[in-house]
Parts: structure tokens; sequence; C-alpha cells
């Protein structure tokens, strides 16, 4: 329905029926705009452009956070999460947050919250429908707490964070809805009923339900209605206080706050990311100002005064939640594999190292080392590129360590189960278990032999929604243990561990050089391991410890040549036995294929050499044709950071 | 208003109907008995303790038949039976000195299966109301969020004494360790604050104060505490502790000491006094016996060869650490210890023990054992052990312990029950169990502590470490303690 206003009818303080319609007079004719398509026009822009941000650019993201998350349907779960104030958006939050283990499933379930929240903010609050546009501002806002995390993921406490606060916004404006305009004094009931009521199970966000409630109020009738400030500021001030009184659970300071999440870290404090957060609560204190009851039509001017906003908001929101979105490849291609590795895809973990653009980090490294070392081809490690990239950062202060991240899984791959468990309870102490620990923890278990262990884990994850599909593919092995060691899945890990050797000691925070160091003296006769035991020779550039492991080789298989990269070491390493290539090679018969390289090799370093290059320069000459190969990476990788 | 009646009637018929489920007339029998969790299968419980609600976990549905004398209920909601505590009360009443008989029905796979019934032994002997524990993640090095809480036996109600979320922030975390009450009473008690506001919360007499208890004459702060029945003196260890990560060994942690002494803490004078240093003995866990005249520890003798590097040889001979337990009389009078003596050579045995506490008539000395070391909870051999002094012999304890780690046992008030932690659910998460040690020194089956919820343990994430026995609650609040907490310490002097 088309209805046609006239610009007189704006009067002040006068409510005024909704404007559907612009019109505007052009040489004698009333053209019209319908305005009824605007909020349907934003959102639908709105869904677009948060499905590109969060299916288009960070599904892997929204998958690992899922997997760092955690709920469970017990009375038990619901009940710790019940004890602090906002535990009932907790508890919900940690629910919804299980079904990005479908991303695309779980971001429209996002989204839908979001309309929905659009929705009743926009019914409640009789927006004008031409500033509806200012409703998607708290919604770009949560769009962004979503997508600007990187590296965070992997230290985030709040195993909700992800729906927490976009119900608890959503519960907010379903709170702030004016239920009481019957009642006397109605408006003000309502606000000792939210905020007495739901402080507990919403946190702050019943008290931005209180507050929105008291600015409409207030805006509506300003001149009675000031004393809904004097309650409000009552409320605000004496319900968070009187209800955690007593409470144990946090600081007495924290219970205005407590639920708003902090990007801390030790001594850092990253305040950028919290911005955001502070966005969705203060540009929400807008929403009662913009209803259309205090204005007639806004005109043609405030029409397009309205849109030309509309578009500074838009061209302002892309570029901040595009600035924000994680831009570093390394961090996406580390959750892919990180995936591929958990399902065993080691096609796709080593597909994913050869695709890296620029320099891999070490935990990509690490990830295609096991990759690699389940098909058998560790030795063939030196065809990728192993020059280091830049240690990630999550900011300009804080290295990310592989302790912190998934070192607990990647002991677990090599076979150090003890150090994998420790690692896996060390991170859930600090950062909430969570189902990836759970899986970590189960299959460390299962490897150590601590079958109840195991069971404790798997009942856990039957619980939730999602994980108890793992946990019923887990269940024949405790049933019948002796399927561990010849299974695809665990033989390996099974072996590596039982070909571990037996110390004490620690890791000092350092899962690299902990694994290679321990791998690289590892005493064997185990094939696979000895594999591993050259590798890691190779990589840790021992070479008592090489030739050790290389006699050990030739003892075990005196009729089978030496793999071609323990072959090039072998040449490179020559003088470490007092002797010179050429007796290596009539040895240990070196391929004449290889001998030739190695002495052009070695021809051209000494060329770059005399000619004052670098060793960068010396590097940069030598990988068009030697790239390959491990003399290479000798020469030009000596000094890998370790994380 | 017939109607209103008739509705209300069916309601409460359906509602009661629902908390006394009648018992399947279709059933197959079973040789063996049903298994449950917690395990209360012919245990011996106090009179006054909280309701054993148990699960089945394989089946979807149980109903189970309690029978005390005339008193008998049938429970079952789902696979778990909760009893009312009113109900529970009427049944411990009945089967006081006696049993009640537990007849447990399982449906699975819709067909109903009937169990050889077990029972549950109501002792007299009543036991200490509280007691209270660590709530904390199964940790090595790491924490975050830990509690000091404190729980009902005769209910399910449990609060926090205190967490370190009242006072820690991102930048200073709190770890909160060694509470230790006087004569199982509240007005004399003490716990550690470690990291930040490092200090120990002393109530003494009901006044609370924070101490830094450490003297430059000590090796470290005060660490292992235990109160003095009569006097303001608290004993404790102070030692260079140190820990280190097995790569294959399910063990995973050794903690372990490269030095140690014991020191007496006077809460009135606020002094400080050292009193066991000998160089080569690695002197722990002081407590004394309940007469007050002796004071039990354990040590481990080692020599170093080389003292500026007691870490890394203590790290290279850390399976030889085993701990012998002694005792020295003390006078009350002059506050002084005589010469030690040794009271078990566990180290004869090639094992260590450690955390001793000593019955009222100074007969039985109670301790954990296990191969090396002192943090037997960590030692998938450690047992639970109880030395008969009298008779110079060693109880029969098989009945409480398990194939798993048992560690830091404690006599109730009255001797005639046993606390102590296990790992016996899953081997990582640290639970804590009740025994009955009976007069003739016979020491019964032991059986978790119970919960609301029987699934409770299965879902919980949190160890419950070091539980104490208490006559009373804490009367001292979780914010009492908060502000103190914040407050400057006060120092000691040596």
């Amino acid at each position: 329905m088309h209805l046609i206003m006239s610009k007189k009818t704006k009067q002040k303080h006068v409510p005024a029926q909704a404007p559907k319609v612009e019109s505007v007079e052009k040489k004698g004719r009333t053209l019209t705009f319908p305005l009824w398509p605007l909020p349907i026009i934003y959102s639908l822009v709105f869904v677009v452009f948060a499905w590109v941000f969060l299916i288009g650019k960070n599904a892997d993201t929204l998958f690992f956070m899922q997997d760092r998350g955690y709920w469970n349907d017990s009375m038990v779960y619901f009940d710790h999460c019940m004890r602090m104030p906002g535990g009932f958006l907790s508890w919900i939050g940690s629910y919804f947050t299980q079904y990005f283990y479908y991303p695309a499933y779980g971001a429209a379930m996002l989204i839908l919250l979001w309309m929905l929240s659009f929705c009743v903010a926009w019914r409640s609050f009789h927006v004008r429908l031409e500033l509806t546009f200012l409703l998607f501002v708290p919604l770009l806002a949560l769009l962004c707490t979503e997508v600007q995390l990187g590296y965070w993921v992997y230290f985030m406490r709040d195993i909700d964070y992800s729906f927490y606060h976009s119900l608890g916004f959503f519960f907010a404006l379903l709170l702030s809805i004016n239920y009481t305009r019957k009642i006397k004094y109605g408006g003000y009931i309502q606000m000792i009923l939210v905020s007495v009521l739901f402080y507990y199970p919403l946190g702050i966000y019943a008290l931005l339900a209180t507050v929105l409630i008291a600015l409409r109020l207030f805006w509506d009738n300003w001149r009675k209605e000031w004393k809904a400030l004097v309650l409000l500021i009552a409320l605000l001030g004496i319900v968070p206080l009187l209800e955690t009184s007593g409470t144990t659970i946090m600081r007495l300071d924290e219970c205005w706050l407590f639920g708003l999440k902090r990007f801390e870290l030790g001594s850092i404090r990253d305040f950028r990311l919290e911005a955001p957060l502070w966005w969705v609560i203060s540009s929400s204190l807008v929403i009662p100002f913009i209803g259309k009851r205090k204005y007639g039509s806004f005109g043609i001017k405030g029409l397009v005064a309205s849109q030309l906003l509309m578009v500074v908001v838009a061209i302002g929101a892309y570029y901040i939640i595009n600035e924000r979105n994680c831009s570093d490849t390394n961090y996406y291609a580390e959750l892919r594999m990180l995936r591929a590795v958990d399902e065993q895809r080691w096609d796709d973990v080593l597909n994913e190292a050869r695709a890296a653009k620029g320099n891999p980090s070490r935990l990509m490294v690490m990830y295609r080392d096991i990759a690699l070392m389940n098909k058998g081809e560790l030795l063939n490690r030196y065809q990728y590129n192993n020059r280091p990239a830049k240690p990630s950062v999550m900011s300009d202060s804080i290295v990310v360590r592989l302790c912190d991240t998934t070192g607990d899984f990647i002991y677990y791959n090599f076979g150090e189960t003890c150090f994998g468990i420790r690692r896996a309870i060390e991170r859930s102490m600090h950062y909430g278990f969570s189902y990836y620990t759970m899986r970590v923890l189960a299959r460390c278990a299962l490897i150590n032999g601590e079958y109840d262990n195991v069971r404790k884990y798997l009942r856990l994850l039957e619980h939730s929604t999602f994980q108890k599909k793992w946990a019923k593919e887990m269940r024949p092995y405790l049933e019948d243990t002796t399927l561990i060691a010849s299974s695809p899945r665990f033989g390996l890990v099974k072996r590596l561990y039982n070909g571990g050797s037996s110390m004490v000691g620690s890791d000092d925070n350092f899962v690299e050089p902990t694994l290679i160091h321990k791998l690289a003296h590892t005493a064997t006769d185990n094939p696979e391991i000895l594999d591993l035991a050259l590798a890691y020779c190779l990589q840790s550039k021992d070479m008592q410890c090489f030739w050790t492991q290389v006699w050990q080789y030739n003892n075990l298989f005196p009729e089978k040549p030496f793999p071609r990269y323990i072959q090039e070491a072998m040449l490179l390493y020559h003088y470490e036995l007092k002797t010179g290539p050429e007796e290596i090679n009539s040895t240990y018969h070196i391929d004449p294929q290889i001998f030739e390289r190695y002495k052009m090799f070695i021809a051209r370093v000494k060329e770059y050499g005399q000619s004052g290059m670098n060793v960068e320069q010396v590097g940069a000459a030598l990988q068009p044709a030697f790239g390959d190969t491990y003399w290479w990476d000798y020469c030009v990788l000596r000094e890998i950071q370790s994380y | 208003m017939k109607q209103y009646t008739l509705c209300f009637l069916l309601v409460v018929a359906l509602l009661s109907s629902c908390s006394h489920p009648s018992l399947p007339q279709d059933y197959r029998q079973e040789s063996g008995q049903p298994e449950i969790y917690p395990d209360y299968t012919d245990v011996t419980v106090p009179v006054n303790i909280a309701p054993l609600n148990f699960m089945v976990e394989e089946a979807d549905e149980v109903v189970a038949h309690i029978q005390a004398g005339d008193v008998a209920y049938n429970y079952g909601r789902g696979n778990k039976v909760i009893i009312p505590e009113g109900e529970w009360r009427k049944l411990l009443a009945s089967a006081k000195g006696g049993k009640m008989q537990v007849d447990v029905y399982c449906k699975q796979q819709d067909k109903w299966s009937r169990y050889k019934p077990f029972s549950i032994e109501v002792s007299p002997d009543s036991i200490d109301p509280y007691i209270s524990y660590r709530a904390l993640a199964p940790t090595y090095v790491g924490f975050e969020h830990l509690a000091i809480r404190q729980r009902c036996l005769e209910n399910f109600k449990e609060s926090d004494i205190f967490n370190t979320r009242q006072i820690s922030t991102e930048k200073e975390g709190t770890c909160i360790n060694c509470h230790s009450y006087q004569n199982y009473k509240t007005d004399n008690m003490m716990f550690h604050i470690r990291i930040s506001h490092d200090a120990t919360m002393i109530v003494s007499n009901g006044k609370l104060k924070n101490i830094f208890l450490k003297t430059p004459e000590m090796l470290s702060v005060a660490v292992y505490p235990y109160w003095h029945p009569m006097l303001p003196l608290i004993a404790f260890s102070t030692d260079r502790t140190m820990q280190s990560f097995h790569t294959r060994d399910i063990t995973k942690v050794e903690v372990m000491e490269s030095a140690s002494d014991i020191v007496f803490y006077d809460v009135e004078k606020n002094t400080m006094q050292t009193v066991l240093a000998d160089s080569i003995e690695l002197e722990l866990f002081p407590s004394w016996s309940p007469d007050g005249k002796w004071l039990y520890f354990c040590s481990a003798r080692h020599e170093f060869e080389d003292m500026n590097n007691g870490m890394n040889e203590t790290l290279n001979h850390y399976r030889q650490l085993q701990y012998n337990l002694y005792r020295a009389p003390f006078d009350m009078e002059t506050r002084t210890l005589g010469e030690p003596e040794l009271i078990y050579d566990a180290r004869s045995k090639e094992r260590s023990a450690v955390e001793q506490r000593v019955s009222s008539d100074n007969r039985y000395v109670l301790f954990a054992e296990g191969p090396h070391g002192l943090f037997h909870i960590w030692h998938p051999t450690a047992q639970i052990e109880i030395l008969d002094q009298q008779t110079g012999q060693m109880l029969d304890t098989k009945a409480m312990n398990s194939d798993r780690a048992e560690s830091y046992p404690s006599f109730s008030s009255t001797d005639r029950w046993i606390l102590f932690e296990s790992r016996r659910d899953d081997g990582n998460f640290t639970r804590d169990y009740l025994a009955y040690f009976d007069r003739k020194g016979k020491v019964h089956k032991a059986f978790l502590v119970p919960q609301k919820d029987p699934e409770f343990f299965r879902m919980s994430l949190f160890s419950w470490s070091r539980p104490e026995f208490m006559t009373e609650p804490v009367k001292v609040t979780p914010k009492m303690f908060q502000e103190q907490a914040i407050k400057k310490p006060g120092r000691v002097n040596f």
C-alpha cells in the first residue's frame, strides 16, 4: 500500500504513521518512492556480505572454532555454565558453536540470528524504514568479531565466543520490547524485572536490555520519564553487585562487564580486537533514538541524506571488516592442514604444502612431515620448500608458539604421547577443554594403553552433537585393543611409541627442536623409526649422530642402497670421516648421477664464494639447479627459528 | 471443583509413579551383580552419609528396589537411581548397624534384566560431616582456575572456601594450595596463595591474617603444613621442588625435592624456627600425633656429590629418592624435638612412604606408598597402607586400594573413616574416596564421595585433590579471604 504524506504532517512530539513512501512534486507531478523495499535490500546486501566473509573467507576458521569449543548435553555441564553471570548465554552459545562443524550450516544459523535481531529491533523500536540500515551497524560489528581473530583462535578461552555476543544482543533486544505498554509504570516494572531476573543468565546483555528500555521510555517522553534514567543508574549499580555478592567465580570489579570478551594473554591486551564488541553495545544504544514515532516524514532531502549515510556506513564497514579479516595465507593453510592431518588425508596435506604461497610456517612444515612420514616418504622432505616463514604473530609483541597451538597433536603423531597429553592438559588448563583436546587426549591414552582414560573422553564426546560419530569410531579399538597396532589409523603412531626411547626431561616449551633432537638420537632397528632418525639427523645437521644412524642403516640393510638424500648428505659430510667424496662414493656406492651433481654443486659454491656473494645470494643463485637437494638446504637454511 | 481435584490427584499420582516406579514383572534373571557407577556394591557407609545415587551406564532404564527393614522404596529415572534425601534418611535409620539390600533391574533393547542384589552396610559410626578439597584440572605445571571447596557429606551442599578467580587477573595468575585445619576445626586453619598475592592465609582463633612465610634462612617459603592439635603451632616443610616429564612412562611426571627441611611457625608470636635440617636428609610432610607429643615425618636420604648441582643430580637419581617414615618426640612446654626414630623402613622394600597420618590412639599410621618420590598420585602403583605401631605389622588394605594410584590419606576425627584421593576411575582425574576402618582394624571397601547426579564425576573435568576431613564448615567467607588476600602480607620473624 502506498501512502502519500504531506510535509505538513510533521509535528514535533506527535507520533506519526510510518512513512512507507517518500514523494516529491516535480513539474506538477508527484513522484512516489516506495520505502518498504529498503529493509529488504539492506538485508539482502548484509546477508551476502556476511556470507562472503564467513564462508567465503573464514570457513576454515569457523570449523576450527567449533573444534576448539565444547558443549555437552549433561546437567553437570549446564550447572557448570550457570554458575557465572551470562551462564545461560555461555551454555547456549557453546551449543550453537557446534554447528560450525558444517561451517555453512553454522554460518547460516548465525546470519539467521542476526536477521532475527534486525527484525526484533526494527519492530520493537519502530525504526524508520530509511534508517533501518543503522540497525546493521551492531550486526556488522558482530560480523567483525567473527572474522578478526586470526591466530587468537588458538588462545580463546571463551568456547562460546562465536554465538555468545550475537545471542546476547538478540536477547537484549527481545527483552527490551515494550511488553508492558498497557500497565501503569509498566516500563519501570519491566526494567526491574529484566535486570533482576536476567542478569545471571544473560550477564551484561541483561543490563543492555535494561538500558534500552530506559532509553526508550526517556525518548518517548523525556519530560515525564527522566525518572527512568534514575532508576536505570540505580539498577545498573545495585543489581550486579547484589547478585554477585558472595560469588567466588570472579572479581567484584568484573560484575558490570563480565562476559564481555577481553583479548588478554599474559601481559598483552589487544583493545583493537575488543573494539567491535564495544561497537555492538554503543551502537545499539542509538536504536531507541531512531524510532519513527518522533518524526513525520524526512522528506526527499532527508531520504537522500539517510541513503548517503547508508553508503558511508557500508563502505566504512567493508573497509574495516576487510582490513580486520586475517590475510595471512599460512594461517588458513595451517587450519586446513591440521584438519587434513586429523582426518589422515595425507595427499591433501601435501597438496596444501605444495600450494603454499611464500615460505611455509613451522607448523605447516611439521604437518607436512607428518604426512610424509605416514606415506613413508619423510626423507623426501627436501623436495619441498623448507625456507622458514617469519614466525606467525598475533600482535606486534607476541609470538605464537607451537606448544600453545597444536604441539599436543604434533607430539601424538610422532608417538610422543606422554608429552602430547601433558601439552593437551596444559592447554586445556589455560584455554579450556575442547573437542580437539579430548580427541588428542583419547588418542594418546589409547596408544599408552590407558583405556579407562580413553573411555572417559569418549563418553564426554558422545554427549556432544557432532563428535559422537568420532567417538563411536573409536569404540571398536577399546573392545579389541589388538586392532590398535594393526590399524592404519593408529599403527604407525603405536610403532613410534613402542620404538621411542624412555626418558625423563622437558621440552622447555619448544616442540620441534625437542622432537628433532629425540628422534635423531633414537637408537632403533625398526626401519620406519630409522627413517625418522635419519631424516631428523639431516635436519639437525648433527653429523656425528648422522653417521651413527647411517652405520645402523648399513648394518640393517647391507644390500639396500641408501636413500637419495642420505647419499647427498654422505657426500657433504665426507670430511667428518676424514676422507674424500670419492672414497665415500666407492664405499657406499653413491648413485653416479648424485655424485656428478654434487661435484657441480661444489664447483658452483666455490665459484660464487670467490665472487664475494653472501649466503642469501648464493642460495638464490643455486636454487634453480639445486633447490631440491639436501645440499641447498644445508648451505642456505642455516638458522631455522623454531617457536 | 471436582474436575480440579481429579486433575490434582492425577498429577500427584503421576509424579509419585515417576519417583517410585513399579518393578518390572517380566525380566530375565542375571547371575551377577549389576555394574553400577559409582560402585556402591557391598560397601559400608556411615549412618549420616548423603544418598548413594548411582547409575547403570549401559542401561536404557533402571529401577532399583532398596529395602532396609520395613522401609522399602523403588527408584529409577532413566538410567539413574536418584534417592530423595528424606527417604534416604529413613532407609539409613532403618538399616543402622545392619544392611540395606538393593535389587537392580535394567532395561536394554526393550528387555528387562534383574541382577543379583547387593547390600550396603550402614555403620552406626558417623563420619565427620565436612570435607574440603582442591578442585583443579589435572594439570602438570600451568594453572588457571582452581578453588578450595568444602562439601557436606550429609547432603550435597558444596561451596568454595576460596577461588582464584576472586583475585587473579590475566597478568597475574594465582595458585592456592595446602589447606590445613587444627584438629578438624576451622577456627584455626590456613592455606597458601602463590604467584600473585603470595602469602599464607591464616585463620587464628577466627581472626584472619596473611603472612609471607619466608625468611632468608629457609630453603623456600613454607610448603606442606600440619597444625599442632593443641598449640598455635604449624609444622611446615620447606623445600626446593622440581619436576620432570616422562616420554613413555604413563607416570608422566616426576615431582622431586633437591633439598628439604622442617620448620615450626608460631602463629601467635609470628616466628619461624628450623627444627630438622640434615643436609643429606630430605625431611618432608610433617604431621602431628593427635596427642601432640610426636612429630611424624618422612625423609629420603641422598648424599649429593656436588651440592651446587643438586637439581641435575636429583634428576639423575630420582628413582633412588625413597622416603622412610620417622617420628620425633615433641616437648610441648619447651617446643623442642627429640631424636627422630625410624618407624617404617620403606626403602628396604624398594618403596617410598609419604603423607603419613596417625590415629587418635597413636596406634595406626596411615600413609601412601609408591615406588619412589613423594607425589604418589602420579604413580600408578601407589597404594594406601596402614602400619600398626603396636604390632609392627602392616594391615591388609587391599579392600580400599585399586590397581591405580592412591594418595593423600587421612583419618576422620573418630578414626573410623579414611578419606583419600584415587585415580582408579580413569587413571587421570583424581577423585575422593571414603573407606570404613572398623574397631578391629579391618579396612572395608572404599566408595566414591556421593554426588547428587551420579554422572557428575563422569562428566567433570576437574580433579578433587588433597581431601581433608572437617567437623564444621569454614566460617570465614570467601569475600573475607579475598579482602585479606589483596592486602600487603605481614612478614615472619626468624
